[in-house]
């Protein structure tokens, strides 16, 4: 049996299987909504079928759980918000990077395997399971062109199908999907106490807001460096996610970590002037909106 | 299947060429925005160009005030608290826009996150796109800046689709006004209960306390839009929301942009009438 275990590299042997056998007899699995197949055809694309990438990751090590403020020799401001970069929270950002990575390059593995130019509709999740376990998993469905150019590598997008002809019929191209990762840490300081007690009255609480925009900024930085290296002209954020927790990490010693997630989707220009614009049009359906 | 379009084939082989010349890892002059495909396309054909992705956010304490038992008041504190924390998130976004050169901020979402760390923490954030008029569309038709009455970009919460459809029937947005008011309404005397029991009759005091809340949160919207020199104010919600405060003390919030027309002489286009397919 040891010489039938998957080492990891490449595809599984199911998905070999299955992308052999689609290729072989025609048989066209689509995720897309009538719609969304419908208007993807209209602008010249054929379906090509169902793909999926997973990849189920051990997340183990997730920080050392401080921000190193005892370290310090009790400072009496303490340090201030700190990043991915210099606290134990990289190996953690990294192993997510790596899980969605791994996950979108299976998926676009069997899309190429089929011959498609692009994945529409990709539906990327990542579940929380037993054991700190993440599964990752990217569903999509392959198209390609009915003309004779093809791209690079096959494209990637989280829109639907209307979405993505609505953007080629304005002249706009999805070329990747984007995203932007983000932990940081900071500790509760003697300032950040006093503005929190009960007493203090209406006031900001400069730390937090510190902490939460420190967060979002690095993962926005994230996101248009990631976004700058597929290249592209503009980018839409599906999903911006944000979590703030307390930690405890020993007695007094309390501090607040912030996770952002960024999602979103690159796409470029291939008309300098939009040579056929989908018309808006003033309109006033007549049906119920309640 | 195959759908038959002809002329249709021209335009994945563009899109496809594209993709295959596009060099990764290349400079562009590529921009954020969190707006839909749709709100995208619409922006644009407004005449307006998205410069970026802009946020403020402040993480605010927000104090204790509380109400008589059987008095119906506004609490000036907590009313202070929510107008002064909104107002750090709004100008923090706006600083931003104002960095990228915008001529204003369009899909506006202005959001409270009371958090579950602090019991009188609240998050106040504010996300919006940063847009820019493009070089045909820099002034506005009758020869002004988009920008508002105090050279600020302009704000509004209204959607890509009425951001158009507002361009298009001639209006302009100038900025977000909201007002808000925390008022505490009265809890009912002891004789008052017993007199009212098993009959239906209105508790006045109650009704008098919604009307006066209501109508200073609308009053002080209204007084925001004049200073902007608004001729009037166009997708306002009006909001209560009693956060963390129980069912007595209640935060009544108005908020809505206030626009002028672009023309006197504007014409507001005649909608078509659809029957949608859709089922919904």
């Amino acid at each position: 049996m040891s010489e039938n275990v998957w080492d990891g590299r490449g595809l599984p042997p199911a998905a070999r299987a299955r992308i052999a056998r689609a290729a072989g007899d025609g048989v066209r699995t689509s995720l897309l909504s009538a719609g969304g197949a419908l208007s993807l055809q209209a602008t010249g694309f054929e379906i090509v079928g169902e793909v999926l990438g997973t990849a189920v990751m051990q997340i183990s090590w997730t920080g050392f759980g401080g921000c190193g403020w005892t370290y310090l020799g009790g400072l009496s401001t303490g340090p201030s918000t700190v990043t991915t970069r210099w606290t134990g929270y990289a190996p953690y950002v990294d192993a997510l990077k790596a899980g969605r990575e791994t996950a979108m390059n299976r998926l676009t593995q069997e899309a190429t395997a089929l011959g498609a130019d692009g994945v529409v509709d990709v539906r990327l999740t990542d579940t929380r399971m037993e054991g700190n376990k993440h599964e990752f998993v990217a569903l999509g469905t392959a198209v390609r062109s009915r003309g004779d150019q093809r791209p690079a590598r096959p494209f990637t997008t989280d829109l639907s199908g209307q979405d993505v002809a609505k953007l080629l019929e304005a002249g706009w191209v999805p070329a990747g999907m984007a995203y932007g990762i983000s932990v940081a840490v900071r500790h509760d300081d003697w300032r950040t106490q006093s503005q929190i007690s009960p007493f203090s009255g209406n006031t900001e609480v400069a730390g937090y807001t510190e902490l939460v925009n420190h967060v979002r900024h690095d993962a926005r930085r994230e996101f248009a460096g990631l976004a700058a290296r597929i290249g592209g002209d503009s980018a839409l954020l599906t999903d911006m996610w944000q979590h703030v927790w307390r930690l405890e990490v020993s007695d007094r010693h309390t501090d607040h970590v912030a996770e952002c997630v960024l999602t979103g989707n690159v796409i470029a220009r291939f008309h300098s002037t939009p040579h056929q614009r989908p018309s808006s049009l003033t309109y006033l359906p007549l049906r119920s909106s309640r | 299947m195959t759908v038959d379009t002809p002329g249709a084939i021209g335009v994945p082989d563009d899109a496809m060429r594209r993709l295959a010349q596009m060099r990764p890892g290349q400079p562009t002059s590529l921009f954020t925005s969190d707006l839909s495909v749709n709100e995208f396309l619409l922006v644009r054909e407004a005449g307006f160009r998205p410069l970026g992705l802009v946020l403020g956010s402040s993480i605010y304490h927000v104090g204790i005030q509380l109400g008589r038992w059987s008095q119906n008041r506004e609490l000036e504190q907590l009313s202070q608290a929510m107008y002064h924390a909104r107002e750090l998130a709004m100008t923090r976004m706006e600083a931003e826009a104002a960095t990228l050169g915008a001529d204003g901020i369009v899909g506006v979402r202005l959001e409270i996150e009371f958090k579950e760390f602090g019991s009188d923490l609240a998050e106040f954030i504010a996300i919006g796109t940063a847009v820019k008029g493009d070089e045909i569309h820099a002034r506005t038709p009758d020869g002004f800046s988009w920008r508002n009455n105090q050279n600020k970009p302009f704000t509004s919460d209204l959607s890509g689709q009425d951001f158009w459809t507002l361009i298009q029937a001639g209006y302009a947005p100038l900025g977000m006004t909201m007002g808000t008011c925390v008022y505490h309404i009265a809890h009912q005397k002891f004789w008052q209960v017993v007199g009212n029991v098993g009959q239906n009759v209105e508790i006045p005091q109650y009704t008098e306390a919604l009307y006066d809340a209501r109508e200073l949160a609308m009053s002080r919207m209204q007084a925001e839009a004049e200073q902007l020199g608004a001729e009037g104010i166009v997708g306002v919600q009006m909001l209560s929301q009693s956060h963390r405060w129980g069912g007595h003390t209640t935060e009544f919030f108005a908020i809505g942009t206030a626009v002028r027309p672009l023309r006197p002489d504007h014409v507001i286009a005649k909608p078509q009438l659809v029957l949608p397919l859709t089922d919904r």
